[in-house]
């Protein structure tokens, strides 16, 4: 085709009038394709909860600062589950037969993570929680092998999907307690009102196979977890409003939780230093560092944002640097490499900041990065 | 067009562009709809951002994000979208299921039950945004949960649009 | 971690468990309504309606349990003796019919135990009571098992 275009080109070259410039007689006419996706170290999904439209997720490079590329993820989506062992990312996604109107289809959409493009969907029961971007919404299990997503019609259950068979398994009901926290290949927990952790363990086609009831994990009358939690390999920390650290080791046969640990001194809390944020917390595994957004706030105050984070090192259970940012964050993630950036995000603002994880040095601001920037996913480099 | 006016043009519609976004307590200030104001510096919200509404005039006004009635709204006001702080705009439809919030009433001292029924049905409003959370907790509760789409229960009309903030009851009988 | 920091981070919070004792009504405001509804019809297929039903879970034992373990009312930051007046509130209410005669009313030291029962699965253990009222009696009239939307025999989503 391109061939036959250069021909005629030339051919009215010949035809016309002498032009200002001739063509060359090597001219090839270009042919509509794709780029291939960049690979990098530093690139970041940023969602845009954009509510005014269905919502996207844009693919950052944090070191040059260009939008890579972008995926749909239908009506108020939230993460994408990114797999580590096969090049596909998922998506639990809610779609309107006539865009804000009509019948609602609830699918798993697969995405491969090469191309960015749909290879398929598995349909679920239309009723996962439809909400502000929280990655407990929806899960991988760690295998890969099963993803949950958390329904809330009002009744609590969870979905569970099928990657391999590519099927919707069933629903397994977990009335009074919310989302998904994986535990390993078939297991997982959830927050429970009452305080509890309910700690779920499927069989080897995704169905329950037990159930146990951890009672008094946490005092929600007195100091409540918030859903927004980070794993460090085995272990689950949640923080409470109060600013405690509960860690929850999943490593053994059964569940245990170490001693809470506090994110703040005695006079930092008496100034009412508190996290807080949608996406507040991120963790840095190589080297065992927690970051955390942190306020000055009340009661209330749990989704403030803030204009400082605090780095832990998660062994010794220290703060040991304090990062100031430049703008409001909202929403940090880290990503995983020997020389980590930190991604910094307000909900108010377009911008994706980008800083030195390590000395907190701002590099670079990413202007007009999503309408409304939620949450923040750091890829890891495909070329080794 | 002058070129005065041209800049305005511009300035208001970078404004409503804003106006789209989180107040969260207030850190984006007076959001005027439409309006050539420009929104108050974060800096001067920080001063006043531990827990109490700044623009104290503004407490009483529906579509304020100070009203005294959205003390855990999360949402676009329906008074700006066309309804009222207890009525959905129409071509919505409230949401028969919500969340509540306990509120102060600066004008008795009595604290309300604040019933937030979202109306349904339409895309976003995208006008006069507001996220207060005074006793909101994560969807382990969820009848005091402000993060949840409560358009849930409305026969398909999932879209949100935006919420209201009815009074349902006296919190302290 | 001192008790001063604990006190202090307590204190940080508005604190959901109430020192204040409330009326049934004024907790069933904030408590129940948000998904019950205030009149209690709740919403079809997603939220049982009360009304006309509630109290003909008082003809069994499971049933006056089932009342109090639903996570709705166990997981309620209410105390036992406020849980106990909204639920004896809620069934006269909106159920008065099936108030047995010899209706006791729930007490404080009768939620407490139970609540700490609460059902992580309601749906079973709801039919396996319905099914058993419905044995049991044909005086009474068991609520209907109303299908959840997307389930079999659900009603046809309706076009906008």
């Amino acid at each position: 085709m391109a061939s036959r275009i250069a021909v005629s080109v030339l051919s009215l070259a010949f035809l016309a009038p002498v032009a200002p410039h001739a063509m060359a007689a090597d001219f090839v006419a270009e042919a509509a394709k794709t780029a291939p996706l960049p690979d990098g170290p530093h690139r970041v999904w940023l969602h845009d909860l954009a509510t005014v439209n269905y919502s996207k997720a844009t693919l950052f490079d944090g070191d040059t600062g260009k939008l890579l590329a972008e995926v749909d993820t239908g009506y108020q989506g939230q993460e994408l589950e990114l797999a580590a062992k096969t090049p596909r990312f998922f998506s639990a996604e809610t779609y309107l037969s006539r865009g804000f109107r009509g019948t609602r289809t609830d699918v798993v959409t697969i995405f491969d993570a090469r191309t960015l493009l749909p290879t398929g969907e598995i349909e679920i029961p239309a009723k996962r929680l439809l909400g502000m971007p929280t990655s407990a919404y929806a899960s991988l299990l760690d295998d890969e092998r099963f993803l949950l997503a958390y329904n809330f019609s009002p009744a609590s259950t969870v979905s569970v999907v099928d990657l391999e068979r590519a099927v919707f398994v069933g629903e397994i009901e977990i009335a009074g307690c919310a989302l998904i926290y994986p535990l390993g290949p078939r297991r997982f927990a959830s927050l429970c009102g009452d305080g509890s952790l309910l700690e779920v363990t499927l069989d080897e086609d995704g169905r329950e196979k037990a159930r146990k009831a951890h009672a008094k994990v946490f005092d929600p009358g007195v100091d409540p977890l918030m859903e927004k939690a980070v794993r460090a390999g085995s272990q689950w920390l949640f923080v409470s409003f109060a600013g405690d650290v509960y860690p929850v080791e999943a490593a053994g046969a059964e569940l245990a939780f170490g001693a809470k640990w506090p994110l703040a001194s005695a006079d930092e809390r008496a100034a009412k230093w508190l996290p807080g944020g949608l996406q507040p917390f991120a963790l840095h595994a190589a080297s065992g560092r927690l970051y955390t957004v942190m306020h000055q706030g009340g009661p209330g105050s749990h989704k403030d944002p803030g204009r400082v984070v605090w780095v832990y090192d998660l062994a010794a259970k220290k703060r040991v640097q304090k990062l100031s940012l430049a703008e409001l964050a909202t929403s940090i993630a880290v990503s995983q490499d020997a020389a980590p950036l930190l991604y910094s995000a307000f909900l108010g603002a377009p911008a994706l900041v980008v800083y030195d994880a390590r000395a907190g040095s701002r590099l670079r601001a990413i202007e007009n990065a999503a309408v409304w920037p939620a949450l923040l996913q750091p890829i890891a480099a495909v070329a080794k | 067009m002058s070129r005065f006016d041209a800049l305005t043009q511009a300035a208001a519609r970078r404004v409503a562009s804003r106006t789209s976004r989180r107040s969260l307590l207030g850190w984006l200030g007076r959001l005027l709809v439409g309006g050539a104001a420009l929104p108050l510096l974060p800096v001067a919200r920080i001063a006043s951002a531990a827990g109490t509404p700044s623009g104290v005039g503004k407490i009483e006004d529906p579509e304020s994000c100070d009203y005294w009635r959205y003390c855990a709204i999360d949402g676009f006001l329906c008074s700006c979208c066309g309804g009222s702080a207890s009525s959905c705009p129409p071509g919505t439809t409230p949401s028969p299921m919500t969340w509540v919030g306990t509120c102060q009433n600066p004008a008795d001292g009595k604290a309300y039950i604040v019933s937030y029924n979202d109306c349904c049905g339409q895309q976003a409003c995208g006008r006069c945004m507001c996220n207060r959370n005074e006793g909101d907790r994560p969807p382990y509760l969820p009848w005091v949960s402000n993060d949840i789409n409560w358009c849930l229960g409305s026969d398909n009309k999932i879209a949100y649009h935006c919420s209201t903030a009815l009074l349902v009851g006296l919190a302290d009988k | 971690m001192s008790a001063f920091a604990v006190a202090l981070g307590a204190a940080l919070l508005l604190a959901a468990v109430p020192d204040t004792h409330r009326s049934p009504e004024t907790n069933y405001m904030l408590h129940c309504q948000g998904c019950h509804r205030p009149d209690g019809s709740g919403v079809p297929g997603a939220v049982p309606d009360l009304r006309g039903q509630v109290a003909v879970f008082l003809g069994s034992p499971a049933g006056r349990a089932f009342l109090v373990r639903v996570p709705g009312s166990a997981n309620a930051p209410l105390s036992d003796r406020e849980l106990a007046e909204l639920l004896v509130w809620t069934v006269r209410r909106f159920d008065p019919a099936h108030v047995p005669a010899n209706f006791a009313p729930y007490t404080a030291d009768e939620v407490g135990p139970l609540r700490a029962q609460k059902l992580s699965k309601v749906k079973a253990e709801r039919a396996a009571i319905l099914a058993e009222l419905n044995a049991g009696s044909r005086a009474a009239s068991p609520p209907r098992e109303s299908p959840p939307p997307g389930a079999a025999g659900a009603p046809a989503r309706r076009s906008p």
